[in-house]
């Protein structure tokens, strides 16, 4: 699914000081998988993660997602491959707080044009599964940090994704929350999506099947 | 229509979140819809009014008179109004040719002349006319019928009044149609009675020519000619056939009369063209002066829509973020943005349709202006609002549409 070679990104320009963020990184991820990449902060796996999830740019190498090359696609092709095939679950849940929870689940498919009606029904049986049938109307502010993460992974699998991306999906959760969601990308995973997680924890990335290390732009460790 | 919809919903809830500031930006919309439409009440009224009020005197007139201001003294030193029955004839005799069609001589009786009925009496003005005179002037007939050719031929004692000279003779709640009445001792038998004319507004601002329209008493000219002993025309009133040619055909006229006197008088020529354009010019610098204050106000408008999205589009840089990365196009933002800039400029003009309805409203009462509602007009402010919506919008619209999903998502 995910083949990634030789890839190098740096941030400013030769002349100036150089901050070269990834080195050379070689990757592959294939359908089905689980994989956390760990590394202290400033080893660039938030910026791999990015990448990975066709929302970044880099500087040298190749990505291909589905045999597709990413740096050959334009903002608004990249927009429809995230579209239809990622989902993102972010640390600080980015749901939009104006709208109600089944508001935020229905945005995907709002841009999927999908109609009103089928989409609210989806959205509602999305959230439903999650736990959250009682909380469709909430506002994100009426809900707890767990429930806001549930309604980010609703919306995240609102166009049935292959690949769902997560930052840190457990850092701004208390430590029995957090178990609770990990469990959930476990059976996510077991259901067919293949996830690519960022974490700092161990224990956290203890659920995935396949852990990379990185250091300083690298990947120093890749284990299953 | 589904999305539509949507995106509608999501720009309402947008909007109600920061309902305080698009306030003040709906408020500059509706003052400059407000003004348009007062402009357009104002402006459609009046012309309204004073077509109505010109029409009484017949838009295609022309008056033909004696030029009393001539530089030649010898011309000054002739008595008499320069115009006789010949001269009718002769002219009316060419009408097709000269453009004309209708004319009519007018006489005018001294105001001295007292009319009766039984006991009551009244300063009436009588005027001398022929059988075109009240097809000219757009008189309509409440009772009776107009001057037949011969009634002006055989000088009938016939006459036909207005209503407010009917109303000072004639008993209340009668006919005056087949009534007698006398004039300067002379008895006349009623053949018509005039609907009422209105000439109120011309009157207020003194363009009506002194005349009240509904004192009038008319008879056959050939009739007051013989009353007053002369065989004199005070001036010729014409209807021309095209509009446009008003003026080409007065001058024609007016050279017909100078030729046919050998150069003994002069003559000058008026034509309600001429005044309908000065008419048209007056309210068209009352519009334009509407037409600037109202931009100016939607000028201001669209510049608060403007900062209203541009703030917006800098506070939600990390929702245009989340939004890119779930898969948003360029034109999906662009349209939700477009659409809520759109939303503060169409309620803007909504609140202004009925700010500037109830202004109309007021406008019509204070003016005395008729009100007439233009569904044009309405489509017209709405347009005109959601573009200046569109286009304060469009900046800050593309400047969120073009963010980096990367760097939007860091924003705090």
């Amino acid at each position: 699914m995910i083949a990634i070679k030789g890839l190098s990104k740096a941030y400013g320009s030769v002349d100036t000081s150089l901050l070269i963020v990834l080195k050379n990184i070689a990757l592959n991820i294939d359908a089905g998988e689980f994989v956390a990449i760990m590394g202290p902060s400033g080893s660039g796996k938030s910026t791999l993660l990015n990448i990975i999830g066709a929302l970044d740019t880099f500087d040298a190498g190749s990505y291909h997602f589905n045999r597709q090359s990413i740096p050959e696609l334009d903002s608004d092709e990249l927009a429809e491959l995230r579209l239809n095939n990622i989902g993102f679950v972010f640390q600080s849940f980015n749901l939009i707080s104006q709208l109600s929870a089944r508001a935020n689940v229905e945005l995907p498919m709002l841009y999927t044009r999908i109609k009103r009606a089928t989409r609210q029904a989806a959205a509602d049986n999305q959230l439903t599964l999650l736990g959250l049938g009682e909380r469709l109307e909430h506002k994100p502010s009426e809900l707890s940090g767990g429930q806001q993460q549930r309604v980010a992974i609703a919306r995240a699998l609102a166009n049935d994704p292959a690949l769902i991306i997560a930052d840190e999906p457990t850092g701004s959760l208390d430590t029995e929350t957090g178990i609770e969601i990990m469990k959930l990308f476990q059976s996510l995973n077991q259901q067919g999506k293949t996830i690519v997680m960022v974490t700092h924890e161990e224990d956290v990335a203890a659920y995935a099947s396949r852990i990379v290390r990185m250091r300083d732009g690298k990947i120093v460790k890749d284990e299953s | 229509m589904n999305r539509l919809l949507s995106n509608i919903a999501q720009a309402l809830q947008a909007l109600n979140v920061h309902r305080r500031r698009a306030a003040l930006s709906v408020l500059g919309i509706t003052i400059g819809i407000a003004a348009v439409m007062a402009v357009g009440t104002i402006s459609r009224g009046g012309n309204h009014l004073i077509y109505r009020e010109l029409e009484t005197f017949g838009l295609n007139s022309v008056w033909l008179y004696r030029n009393w201001n001539t530089q030649d003294v010898k011309q000054r030193e002739k008595p008499g109004s320069g115009i006789d029955n010949d001269d009718y004839e002769a002219l009316n005799n060419d009408r097709e040719q000269l453009g004309i069609s209708h004319i009519t001589p007018n006489v005018s009786a001294p105001y001295r002349w007292v009319s009766k009925q039984g006991n009551r009496e009244a300063n009436t003005r009588i005027i001398g006319v022929g059988r075109d005179y009240t097809t000219i002037a757009n008189d309509k007939f409440k009772a009776g019928r107009a001057f037949n050719q011969s009634d002006i031929d055989s000088r009938q004692a016939v006459v036909l009044m207005a209503p407010q000279a009917a109303s000072l003779l004639i008993e209340p709640g009668t006919n005056p149609v087949g009534q007698r009445i006398y004039i300067d001792g002379k008895r006349f038998l009623i053949i018509g009675l005039l609907a009422e004319k209105s000439r109120d507004f011309l009157a207020s601002i003194g363009s009506d020519g002194g005349q009240n329209a509904n004192d009038r008493v008319l008879m056959p000219y050939t009739t007051l000619q013989r009353m007053l002993g002369h065989k004199e025309i005070g001036h010729l009133q014409l209807e021309v056939d095209v509009f446009d040619e008003a003026a080409a055909v007065a001058e024609t006229a007016r050279q017909r009369l100078i030729a046919s006197h050998a150069g003994s008088y002069d003559y000058r020529a008026e034509t309600m063209a001429s005044y309908i354009e000065t008419t048209n010019r007056i309210l068209d610098g009352v519009s334009i002066i509407g037409i600037v204050s109202a931009s100016i106000s939607l000028l201001v408008g669209g510049m608060g829509i403007m900062n209203v999205m541009g703030t917006a589009v800098l506070e939600r840089t990390r929702e245009i973020g989340v939004r890119k990365a779930i898969g948003a196009r360029e034109k999906d933002i662009m349209t939700q943005f477009l659409m809520e800039a759109g939303l503060i400029s169409a309620i803007g003009g909504l609140m202004g349709l009925l700010v500037g309805t109830i202004a109309s409203v007021v406008l019509a009462k204070l003016t005395d202006f008729p009100l007439i509602p233009s569904p044009t007009q309405v489509v017209l402010a709405l347009v005109i609002s959601i573009m200046v919506g569109l286009l304060s919008g469009f900046l800050p619209a593309r400047r969120a549409a073009r963010m980096k999903p990367v760097q939007a998502l860091r924003s705090d």
